[in-house]
């Protein structure tokens, strides 16, 4: 009888002792250990050939989609902000002939065309790219022309998005430029 | 016998009409043979799109800035023909090719402009061989003559019309994804062809439109300015501005190249420029 409660304590004991273990980190590393194109599968089942999207009651695809979108719009502008041609690069520009356009400048209008065609496209990210434009106009270790068109960008889509950026500075400078570039239609 | 002489009248005019004896190109301009065929093939393009373009909502202001009357594909046409006769490719070497043909010649009127040359380049673009040959003529009182496309030609004006192009002109207006025939790469060649073709105006000190010394802004201490309106610089600027509405169906990339080019040139206006007269000078 002795031995039948010694038994069943112990067994208490240790079942108490079980339940106070630390959580078991093994479904964390399964999750951690997805490929990353298991997103997509679950977000967009139609392009991972899932047809029956019933199971996914609750979730925004077009939200996720539409953050997505913006978070590499952004990261797209982050690093070509700091691939603007600045001063110092035309200094030592390869070419050297200072008396026709560098050729870093044209090559940014691969940048300016990109952000274009983007607006064109989705018109929820023209504040991000009017942060971008701002910032590059005010910029003074970028070259003049670069930060006029970007001016001349940072009104135009302020227009046709009717953003109001009247209390944005463009020096004098840039400006006496803006006037003769063509506006966007 | 009379078949004969019928052949021997008619065979010129059929060869003529073949263009056989036609050297003259569009707008009259003749290729030197230093020209590569395909940068001359490229460039006849180019001026053959000059016809087909269509400018609207041009201002007084911009008329002024061009020095124009009107704004049109035949103004524009003309506008060459008058400055352009003759292009060299970047093997032309005016130094081989010139003579003299006065040693001491009394240029007048005799007013010489602070100038120094912005032609010695290390990459070719495009240049106005003919008015700098005139102005280095005019600096030292020797008159020079050009050989030229099995020519002589007396290099008595800035108006001479002798522009060298290189092998810049095409690669400095690269875009990714845009053919060097697309329209807006042509637009952009043509318009550093209007540049140049201004050199070609002016007189006394301003013979040549010169580009003056940058004493402030991005390209301070280079010869790399404009202090005239109506120069060289600010034509390349106004006429970007209106091929930028008429380069229809060109991408967003292209257009901004156009718009990046536009500003480029009018980023070299400085402070206090004023309209100059752009009558070209003649001596003899």
């Amino acid at each position: 009888m002795k031995f039948k409660i010694i038994a069943t304590l112990a067994f208490l004991f240790g079942l108490a002792l079980w339940s106070f273990r630390p959580a078991d980190t093994k479904p964390v590393l399964r999750e951690q250990q997805k490929s990353p194109l298991a997103l997509a599968n679950e977000l967009i089942p139609e392009l991972m050939g899932k047809k029956d999207t019933s199971s996914m009651v609750g979730v925004n695809t077009a939200e996720v989609l539409r953050e997505n979108e913006k978070a590499q719009f952004r990261n797209y502008l982050e690093t070509s902000y700091v691939r603007l041609p600045t001063l110092q690069a035309i200094s030592l520009s390869k070419n050297g002939d200072l008396h026709r356009v560098p050729p870093e400048v044209l090559e940014s209008s691969e940048v300016f065309g990109y952000i274009a065609e983007k607006l064109k496209s989705n018109p929820n990210l023209t504040r991000d790219a009017l942060s971008f434009y701002n910032a590059c106009a005010a910029n003074e270790q970028l070259i003049t022309s670069i930060r006029a068109v970007c001016a001349r960008n940072l009104i135009d889509w302020a227009k046709k998005a009717q953003i109001d950026i009247s209390q944005v500075h463009i020096p004098e400078k840039i400006l006496q430029i803006v006037v003769v570039l063509p506006e966007r239609n | 016998m009379l078949k004969r002489w019928g052949i021997l009248i008619i065979a010129p005019f059929l060869l003529s009409s073949c263009g056989l004896f036609n050297k003259d190109g569009i707008y009259n301009i003749t290729f030197d043979s230093s020209v590569p065929d395909e940068q001359k093939e490229l460039l006849t393009q180019d001026l053959e799109v000059i016809e087909s373009l269509n400018f609207s909502g041009v201002s007084s202001d911009d008329l002024d800035k061009i020095d124009l009357p009107e704004l049109s594909s035949n103004s524009l046409g003309n506008f060459l023909k008058e400055r352009i006769r003759y292009i060299v490719g970047e093997s032309y070497d005016a130094d081989t090719k010139r003579t003299i043909v006065s040693s001491s010649y009394n240029y007048n009127p005799s007013v010489f402009a602070s100038f120094s040359s912005p032609f010695d380049r290390i990459v070719t673009v495009m240049t106005n061989t003919g008015s700098s040959v005139y102005l280095a003529g005019k600096k030292s009182n020797v008159l020079y003559s050009l050989d030229v496309a099995d020519e002589n030609i007396l290099i008595n004006t800035t108006r001479v019309g002798i522009i060298k192009i290189g092998e810049g002109l095409f690669s400095s207006t690269k875009l990714k994804s845009s053919s060097s025939s697309s329209l807006a790469r042509r637009l952009l060649r043509l318009s550093t062809l209007f540049h140049e073709a201004r050199h070609s105006d002016g007189n006394g000190s301003n013979a040549g439109f010169p580009h003056t010394k940058c004493t402030y802004g991005d390209f301070a201490g280079y010869y790399a300015c404009e202090s005239n309106t109506n120069g060289p610089y600010n034509l390349e600027a106004m006429l970007l501005r209106h091929f930028y509405r008429a380069c229809s169906n060109c991408n967003e990339t292209e257009l901004s190249a156009i718009q990046l080019a536009a500003s480029d040139a009018a980023s070299r206006l400085v402070y206090g420029a004023v309209k100059r007269n752009s009558q070209p000078e003649f001596v003899r």
